[in-house]
């Protein structure tokens, strides 16, 4: 079965878009337009910063909780949680490294990495 | 001479055009007020295994015949469901059709608590324990690691710091290697001109919305021509499911652990680490060229945000690896009927031709 033609408007677009897009991309890839992002994001966080400075002072003021403060206390729930994370990792670590050490190697299989020892063979940072 | 209309020709030819409207209009209503939505990740699995928000999924299948088991790792910033897409067009159904016995990592969707999560929280803590798990319930001795996009850095780091995992075969595609050529926010971030801290909100992380316009960024025009189409094909009903489900992933992005952000900007975007095998992670330096089991390398010659030339650094890390090369984009690769025809099966081949084993009962 033959496809449908495309509509007109859409060939229109196409042939349009064929000429405009690749000079578009050209402007949102160059370093002129870096840069102007790069100063747009800066100028954001200041606007940000000055904001979120005034309605803190202006709700410490009234007695109240700001934003701030709320960010606060979900970072100390978060460490909270990564300490009680870190205390179940070191029960389930054991328990997978006697599994590692009760397998198989079979003879001439390569495994992941040449080093082929169950310890970590890392080199120490400078 | 003027050729006479038949009156039944022109009634038929009107009566198509209405319906084809009002097909149109019924679709469009749908699209836009979100009713209907095709369904994404349908294929059948079950979690096996969960740390923290990692949830270690595995695929149903009857046809089990190849080992080891598959685990496919995925992005920090996208969600897996775009491997398991749609049925009839969906990586991970060809994958269990294929024989393999398939697992998905799920990281989850980061809040503050994984803000500090850094690479050694991903390869050498979630990694190394989703590898155990995934073996333990196939009860196999070896495991096949198959990375995508971000997901490639992390089974590379992953596979060059665990010599003890007994890694059979390791597979990335669409991963970075080379930092230096990717997009303007690299550039950014390599000079100093964008403080990657900036980038953080107040869970720490880098927002969805953030990672979304920096995509955007890379093909400015991609939302007019997506619309166009879809405008275009509006009375096809499987054309506005497909679009529906590859763009509402698209745009499906998941915040960014900020300790992450911060040491890929500092280690891979500023100093190239990676692309230089100089990558030392807290717990020892790493050599990438110390992986000997068989790596496959996909890539796809039109892929705008992981660029060819980002990729090829690969070769030289990792001299033995096997190069794919597909004309396909980033998506294109496991997306789509050119990846039905040509990269899955492609893929499926060399990781069948690396594997071993026996048929596996359910």
């Amino acid at each position: 079965m033959a496809e449908r033609s495309q509509p007109t408007w859409k060939q229109v677009f196409d042939s349009v878009e064929k000429v405009i897009g690749p000079r578009i991309n050209g402007v949102v890839r160059s370093e002129e337009f870096a840069t102007l992002v790069a100063l747009n994001k800066r100028g954001q966080v200041e606007l940000t910063r000055r904001l979120e400075q005034l309605s803190r002072r202006t709700l410490h003021v009234l007695n109240l909780p700001a934003g701030s403060d709320v960010n606060r206390l979900l970072t100390h729930i978060a460490s909270l949680e990564r300490e009680v994370r870190d205390l179940r990792k070191e029960i389930s670590n054991n328990s997978d490294a006697e599994f590692l050490a009760s397998l198989p190697v079979p003879k001439g299989v390569k495994r992941g990495n040449s080093a082929g020892s169950s310890k970590r063979p890392r080199k120490n940072p400078a | 001479m003027a050729t006479l209309l038949d009156p039944a020709s022109v009634l038929e030819r009107i009566r198509r055009d209405v319906e084809r409207a009002s097909v149109r209009t019924r679709n469009g209503i749908k699209h836009l007020a979100g009713v209907g939505r095709a369904e994404v990740g349908c294929s059948a699995r079950k979690a096996v295994w969960q740390r923290d928000k990692a949830v270690l999924y595995r695929y149903h299948s009857t046809q089990r015949r190849i080992e080891p088991p598959l685990l496919l790792v995925m992005s920090l910033v996208s969600k897996p469901y775009v491997l398991d897409l749609r049925p009839g067009n969906s990586f991970i159904e060809a994958l269990v059709a294929r024989g393999f016995d398939v697992y998905t990592l799920d990281w989850g969707i980061p809040d503050a608590v994984e803000s500090q999560n850094t690479f050694e929280t991903y390869c050498d803590e979630y990694l190394p324990q989703a590898s155990v798990a995934t073996m333990r319930e196939s009860a196999s001795h070896e495991i096949t690691i198959f990375g995508y996009c971000f997901g490639g850095v992390l089974s590379l780091l992953f596979a060059a710091g665990h010599p003890e995992i007994p890694i059979r075969s390791l597979a990335v595609m669409a991963t970075p290697i080379d930092f230096s050529v990717m997009s303007h926010t690299s550039a950014l971030l390599r000079d100093g001109r964008l403080d990657p801290a900036s980038l953080l909100d107040e869970t720490g992380n880098v927002p969805a919305r953030t990672i979304l316009e920096g995509l955007k960024t890379l093909q400015a025009t991609s939302d007019f021509t997506t619309y166009a189409s879809l405008l275009s094909n509006l009375e096809n009903s499987e054309y506005i499911a497909a679009h529906q489900a590859l763009n509402g992933w698209a745009s499906d992005h998941i915040p960014f652990p900020g300790a992450c952000f911060l040491q890929t900007a500092e280690w891979f975007m500023k100093q190239n680490l990676l692309a230089e095998n100089r990558v030392v992670t807290k717990n020892g330096a790493l050599d990438i060229g110390s992986i000997s089991c068989p790596v496959l390398n996909v890539v796809g010659d039109a892929d705008h945000i992981v660029p060819l030339a980002s990729n090829r650094a690969i070769l030289d890390l990792v001299p033995h690896a096997h190069d794919l090369h597909f004309k396909a984009g980033h998506v294109g690769l496991i997306i789509g009927k050119t990846a039905q025809r040509n990269s899955i099966p492609g893929m499926a081949d060399w990781l069948e031709a690396h594997s071993v084993g026996p048929p596996i009962d359910e």
